[in-house]
């Protein structure tokens, strides 16, 4: 019991793993290279939300959303009867 | 903190790998037609992709994700392992969450695409098919690392969870003496 209390009042926490320092870089990485692609224009993901819906809405000159090929007066039409989160007009 | 017993961990246990292999599963199958569609011309096959590419989405990811992620996290608060405590629970926590928010958001584009019957141009609805490859393609890495990470169980402690078992050794040392 007393040896346990030694090492319990003088020890300081673990050193970090170097795995979770390797995996830790890769994930930060992998998210700082996806945020500067899509921030750039490089990377299409889409885009996400009601915004994505709004008929004015672009990501870049060579890739023509669907709402550009949509023809108006059909834009309700849906054979699928979900419907999520309103984001259909 | 109240440990679960055998029994119901055993149960947890099971639903939880379930779940979390059966969203595996599901995004093999929904890449599985996005790959198949991207190089086809047929605007008819293209768009009934993009609708099954819904029903999955909607009835088989999102459902196995959630209820991966509660049972995950059900499992941590129950067992010795922690939510905070080890480095590989807070690695498998964090990229599970992200995934479930990028899933969550991507979902809203996959039921754009799958609603726009009206597209004469198969071209706007491929350009979609490359971004839900990258969606799921990453998607597919951070659950493959994620079951890594739960099968292996790489050791590690953060200093929270150090802190949180050295005051529970104290207090059985303490009980000793007294």
């Amino acid at each position: 019991v007393s040896q346990t209390h030694i090492d319990l009042n003088t020890g300081s926490p673990p050193a970090t793993p170097r795995w979770v320092k390797v995996l830790g870089m890769i994930v930060i990485g992998v998210i700082i290279i996806v945020a500067i692609g899509v921030l750039s224009g490089h990377l299409n993901l889409g885009e996400h939300g009601p915004g994505r819906h709004m008929p004015s809405s672009h990501t870049s000159d060579d890739a023509p959303s669907v709402e550009q090929e949509v023809q108006p007066e059909g834009a309700g039409d849906h054979t699928m009867t979900m419907e999520h989160g309103g984001e259909h007009p | 903190m109240t440990l679960m017993k055998p029994p119901l961990r055993r149960f947890m246990l099971t639903a939880h790998i379930t779940f979390s292999v059966g969203w595996i599963g599901a995004v093999v199958a929904f890449l599985a037609l996005v790959v198949a569609t991207m190089s086809s011309q047929d605007t008819q096959r293209v768009r009934a992709a993009w609708v099954t590419m819904e029903v999955i989405g909607w009835f088989a990811i999102v459902p196995l994700a959630l209820a991966s992620l509660f049972t995950g996290i059900v499992m941590s608060l129950g067992t010795k392992w922690g939510l905070f405590r080890y480095y590989w629970v807070l690695f498998s926590l964090g990229l599970t969450s992200l995934a479930v928010a990028v899933l969550l958001g991507n979902m809203q584009t996959v039921s754009f695409f799958a609603n726009e019957m009206n597209a004469t141009n198969v071209d706007s609805l491929q350009n979609g098919l490359k971004s839900e490859l990258i969606h799921g393609g990453l998607g597919l890495v951070v659950l493959l690392i994620v079951q890594v990470l739960n099968v292996y169980k790489p050791q590690g402690m953060t200093p929270y969870g150090w802190r949180k078992q050295r005051n529970q050794s104290r207090a059985l040392a303490a009980a000793d003496v007294t």
